[in-house]
């Protein structure tokens, strides 16, 4: 049984219930054994970057060092989260700044495990086996959409191209699932400016959503709780946005009705027909 | 003289040489929000190398700024504007001078306070704080009352064990 190390994230449990939950049914369902971090902390978001460096990098380190004992790669579902981590991680890389961070966490790092974003865990190649032998069996055009976080800073992640992404869509395809081009794959929703300045997120969550449809999708699927967030929260045109790992469940036919309630724009239709093209 | 300082600041910071510049303006063109700044990307740059930072941190720019990285991932001097802003929005924190988008700070001192509680964000307590800072009440309400009717902004409160070692490290 492959085991990996998992940091949900603050959301995980909350505004995006319907990730996290999706998430470990389908891992459950896989067959792989999730070990979550002992005694996390909030990754720090985009208000310790924001309000001090110097935090920005140990509330994440802590959490690495956390890990540790568990000896095995860290995946994480939550864009920032990620980003976050993986910033940390690259200044435990720096001698330098690894002394620094040792003396405030009191301890040494002698081991770091590899930090992946959960897409990532997909694309191994046993588990694109199961996906393709769960394939869709109709036809349905999603967009695929990455946000920010996952991409950039491309120098710090080291993973997707920040220009053309893929993992979202090969997992889709993999799938059965045809995904459509469209130049908004890693625009940017607003990310927390939602709260400070609703209006700007809403004039890019309209961007976004009417240039998905105008490239003929259905949906939109997107692995960031808070890219979710703002284009379910800011926009006007009923038009559904998923988790990938929701899709994930439809095939292996571990979905549950609490995700799709969870949504702030109804996604049943969309739904109702992947349960009828289901393989 | 002090727009040396500033400069040679900012570079060591943010790990990056602003002199690299050429105002090719790709920074502009590609920035998802520079509609909606005071001081646009390029100029932001400029305006570090000639010291001009009463400006900047007056600036709605550096608040506006999402930190989406577009910035950098796309000039050619892979110099990142995003970074100076960040740099610029601890400046004007550690300063306790007032932000021209005061929402925006207000929402991460909601959020590092709810952090130095719990270890981790709790939404609702959050967001309380968030409003009392603000004090605007009824932006999002209907939002917020949806959410929360989902069960997607519990009120129970979770604390993770090594809070000590939290409020150490943000004392």
């Amino acid at each position: 049984m492959q085991e990996i190390t998992y940091y949900p994230g603050c959301t995980l449990k909350t505004t995006a219930f319907e990730y996290g939950d999706s998430t470990l049914t389908v891992l459950s369902k896989l067959n792989i054994k999730v070990n979550e971090i002992p005694d996390w902390n909030c990754c720090g978001a985009a208000s310790a970057k924001s309000l001090d460096h110097r935090l920005s990098i140990l509330i994440p380190a802590r959490n690495i060092r956390n890990a540790c004992s568990l000896k095995s790669d860290i995946y994480v579902p939550c864009a920032g989260c990620y980003n976050n981590l993986m910033k940390a991680k690259r200044a435990i890389e720096d001698n330098k700044k690894r002394l620094e961070v040792e003396k405030e966490l009191n301890c040494k790092f002698d081991y770091l495990p590899e930090i992946y974003p959960l897409m990532n865990l997909f694309l191994k190649d046993e588990i694109r086996g199961v996906l393709r032998s769960n394939k869709f069996k109709g036809s349905l055009k999603v967009a695929a959409y990455y946000g920010c976080a996952f991409l950039r800073p491309e120098e710090v992640l080291r993973n997707e191209h920040p220009e053309l992404p893929k993992s979202i869509d090969t997992i889709l395809n993999d799938l059965g699932i045809e995904t459509v081009e469209w130049p908004l794959k890693n625009f940017c929703c607003g990310g927390d400016l939602s709260l400070a300045d609703s209006a700007i997120v809403s004039k890019l969550v309209d961007k976004i959503i009417s240039y998905a449809k105008e490239a003929g999708s259905e949906a939109i699927v997107t692995a960031c709780p808070l890219c979710q967030a703002n284009l379910e929260m800011r926009q006007n045109l009923n038009f559904p946005v998923f988790y990938f790992t929701e899709i994930i469940g439809i095939a292996m036919g571990v979905d549950k009705d609490i995700w799709w309630k969870k949504h702030l724009v109804d996604p049943s239709n969309l739904v109702k027909k992947l349960k009828e093209i289901k393989g | 003289m002090s727009e040396k300082i500033l400069l040679s600041e900012v570079n060591a910071h943010t790990e990056q040489d602003l002199k690299l510049c050429y105002q090719c303006q790709k920074c502009t063109a590609t920035c998802p929000v520079s509609a909606f700044m005071d001081i646009k990307p390029d100029l932001m740059v400029r305006k570090v190398i000639t010291g001009q930072e009463e400006e900047i941190l007056k600036s709605k720019t550096i608040w506006v700024c999402t930190g989406c990285e577009t910035c950098g991932s796309r000039c050619p001097n892979l110099i990142s504007v995003g970074k100076i802003n960040e740099f610029m929005r601890e400046r004007v924190y550690k300063k306790g001078l007032s932000a021209a988008v005061k929402p925006a700070l207000d929402i991460h001192i909601s959020f590092l306070n709810s952090i130095k509680r719990f270890g981790i964000v709790n939404e609702a307590t959050m967001l309380a704080e968030f409003k009392l800072r603000t004090k605007d009440f009824f932006s999002d309400l209907g939002i917020g009352l949806k959410m929360f009717l989902k069960g997607k902004i519990p009120l129970k409160i979770h604390r993770i064990k090594g809070l000590d070692e939290i409020k150490r490290i943000m004392r």
